[in-house]
């Protein structure tokens, strides 16, 4: 019955698949909830749509933590994953079911608001949930670059071989927290890479409403979180980060998460509050590891904002140093918490648990990527270049129209006492994230890298533009301007993003499969493809290429790569190597590995080699060796698989 | 929420306002510039722009691009 289900049609079953994760996940997080909490409406203050991202975002965070031990244990089956995720999703939406009646109230509120704007507030609301929707297309999008050479690629591994272990040709990289990794490897469980592909863009929703929902808390109306929303989704830091396989977003849902709670010790005391702070820091900590030097301290300055006030009576010194002492612990407890399994995992696969740090081949945590000249001048230009640049590898930028909008703050009434006010000290804080950013790491100009702390930034200037909106006097000169240059720039973005990203017509192509995962990736599917028709179980392919994600999964368990081998062999030699490490077959991208190519000296093969092309269409190449009478004693290596597992080992026979 | 106490708004300056217009338009112009849709390049050929404006985004993209280690 189950096989009946998978082979369903492709348009039945990723939605079907994606959805049903996304239960899972808001079942999770809504069941740790009720477990931390004893009713999970207890906040009246806070409404359903934000208790239920604040869910769907603990869920990814405590699932990912799930799957990993899982995975460290070699126990993450179809099996396991499918009832775990069918548990958590009916317990805990039958939990929940008063919060989703809260949703319903709360998006009819929403949309009667609306009605009741002006139509020029309208569009503009239109044209964000439109271009949030867009993100959909970007499953037709070609896979290319870091999503199918590591992550999406490790979540195949896992689903694959059920277990975790450092990935092949990136042994000294797996030790990165893996957060995304991880829901993508269960979604490949479930046989849905596809629903993988589209999962951070629904993380991306969950970050969205809870960047709104921090705008409600400084004091936004409606007006001011549609702005919100249209500065999100019109940062093409978000829309390149969509459909493209990397887990960035992941990161940014759990950190807008950490943020919103890490305010709300301002207003409630609840330990509930503390513990999600510290989890939501730990978790988007884990799942990007750049996320720490400007985590740390923003959240540490939150913390000591909610307890300010606490202070401000000498008498009451004491009481209050023994709550922040207690609200710090369990903060911490919560942190630790999150971190506990990634130590657990470096623990076990490098013998170091806060690996990275102090393991060898670190050079991607300490990077330099421009000169001084330029670095300079970035810094000298930091919000320009956050809006309009294009430096290398920078992935991306902030919306124009945090820039436009932010002299309206002028407008805004200046609140006292100055620092009681979110605005100012989210703002403040969000700043020096930035600024802990550009000391620790001036040289690497890449949102992405903090995009959690930048997108705070989207708040003064969208309260700002939303009281100008309410308060412009005739000549309506500014309210005019914020509603057509909203509607501009979120027109222009979805255009610009109409080829790069958002692919109509070859999503729905791919969905109702005239065309296949190969048609759409292009020549690195190919050349593996045509190694998977080829290739017996469990043989060994060489792979000089960053990606080899679309390698069949037991050919990608006995993959040998570039770090395998003696890296000065040459010719003869190197051929001998590959015989004796028990290849058989072989794909070159000549455009990141031609000195692989050089080094194999295809023009002259020793006479015991022959090759088979298989694939050869610039710059992928992909053959099919057959070694003759090799001048070996030693036996080749084989690939075997493990017994009463999917897992396959490389021993020699 | 607990909101701070809030001071007045301020009066509105009608120059002030029209500076603050056009500084919001600049941005998204300049963005346009470097971040335009072929649609947009296309209108701005119809009305007879494109070779300044072109001229114009190779004037501007210097200032926001460099290579790795450069």
């Amino acid at each position: 019955m189950i096989e009946a289900i998978f082979s369903m049609p492709l348009y039945i079953t990723m939605p079907a698949t994606l959805i049903g994760y996304s239960m899972t996940c808001l079942g999770t997080g809504i069941l740790i909830l009720r477990l931390l909490a004893a009713r999970v409406d207890w906040m009246e203050r806070i409404s359903a749509g934000t208790i239920l991202a604040t869910a769907f975002i603990l869920g990814e965070g405590i699932l990912a933590s799930l799957w990993l031990l899982l995975a460290l244990g070699g126990w993450f089956s179809t099996r396991v994953v499918g009832i775990l995720c069918f548990v958590f999703a009916v317990a805990g939406l039958s939990i929940g079911r008063s919060l989703f009646s809260g949703l319903k109230k709360q998006i009819a509120s929403i949309w009667r608001e609306l009605r009741e704007d002006t139509w020029g507030w309208q569009l503009l609301a239109g044209l964000t949930v439109f271009l949030c929707l867009l993100c959909v297309t970007s499953l037709g999008r070609p896979l290319a670059g870091d999503g199918p050479a590591f992550y999406l690629a490790l979540g195949k591994f896992i689903a694959s071989s059920n277990h975790l272990i450092p990935m092949p040709g990136y042994e000294a990289f797996t030790n990165v927290g893996l957060q995304g990794e991880l829901h993508f490897a269960a979604l490949m469980a479930l046989r849905s890479p596809d629903a993988a592909k589209l999962f951070p863009w629904l993380t991306a929703i969950m970050a969205g409403i809870m960047l709104a929902s921090l705008g409600r808390v400084v004091g936004m109306g409606r007006r001011g979180q549609w702005l919100t929303l249209s500065m999100l989704f019109s940062s093409s830091a978000v829309i390149w980060l969509s459909g493209d396989g990397k887990v960035d977003l992941f990161a940014v849902g759990l950190g807008l998460a950490a943020y919103y709670w890490a305010v709300q010790i301002r207003f409630t005391r609840i330990k509930l509050a503390l513990l999600l702070t510290g989890l939501f820091s730990g978790f988007s900590i884990v799942a990007k590891l750049s996320y720490a030097p400007v985590m740390v301290p923003t959240i540490v300055l939150l913390v000591l904002w909610g307890y300010s006030a606490e202070f401000k009576n000498r008498s009451q010194w004491p009481a209050a140093f023994r709550s922040f002492t207690i609200g710090c612990m369990v903060i911490l407890a919560g942190l630790i918490l999150a971190l506990i399994p990634h130590f657990v995992k470096n623990g076990l696969l490098y013998h170091n648990p806060i690996s990275p740090i102090g393991s060898g081949g670190i050079g991607w945590l300490n990077q330099t990527w421009f000169g001084p000249a330029v670095t300079r001048w970035i810094l000298l230009t930091y919000p320009f270049a956050l809006t309009y640049g294009s430096y290398w590898a920078q992935y991306g930028n902030l919306s124009p129209l945090i820039l436009a909008f932010l002299p309206l703050m002028f407008y805004l009434p200046r609140p006292r006492p100055f620092f009681s006010s979110p605005l100012v000290v989210i703002t403040l804080v969000a700043l020096v994230g930035v600024l802990a950013w550009i000391i620790y790491s001036p040289s690497i100009l890449s949102p992405r890298y903090i995009l959690a702390t930048l997108l705070l930034l989207i708040l003064l200037p969208a309260r700002s533009a939303e009281y100008v909106s309410l308060n412009d006097q005739r000549p309506r000169l500014l309210a005019a301007g914020v509603i057509i240059s909203t509607t501009l720039s979120l027109a222009m973005v979805g255009l610009y993003f109409l080829d790069p990203v958002f692919l109509p017509d070859f999503t729905i192509k791919y969905l109702i499969r005239p065309m296949d995962e190969c048609d759409r990736d292009g020549r690195s599917c190919w050349a593996m493809e045509s190694i998977n028709r080829k290739a017996e179980a469990g043989s060994r392919v060489y792979v000089a290429s960053y990606e080899y994600y679309w390698l069949r999964g037991d050919l990608m368990q006995c993959v040998s790569t570039p770090n395998d081998t003696i890296a000065e062999a040459f010719g003869h030699n190197l051929w001998l190597a590959l015989y004796e490490k028990g290849v058989k077959f072989l794909v070159i991208n000549k455009s990141t590995h031609s000195s692989v190519l050089e080094r194999l000296d295809l023009q002259h093969l020793p006479q015991w080699v022959e090759l088979k092309p298989l694939y050869e269409q610039d710059p992928l190449y992909a053959y099919c060796i057959k070694f003759k009478t090799p001048p070996s004693n030693s036996t080749p290596l084989i690939c075997r698989k493990m017994p009463s597992s999917p897992a396959w080992e490389i021993v020699s026979p | 929420m607990l909101q701070p106490t809030l001071v007045p708004k301020r009066i509105y300056s009608v120059w002030v306002k029209a500076i603050f217009s056009a500084w919001i338009f600049l941005v998204i112009f300049i963005y346009l510039l470097l971040f335009g849709s072929p649609e947009f390049w296309l209108f701005t050929e119809r009305l007879g722009l494109l070779n300044m404006l072109q001229s114009w985004r190779s004037w501007l993209e210097p200032f926001f691009t460099a290579d790795y280690l450069s």
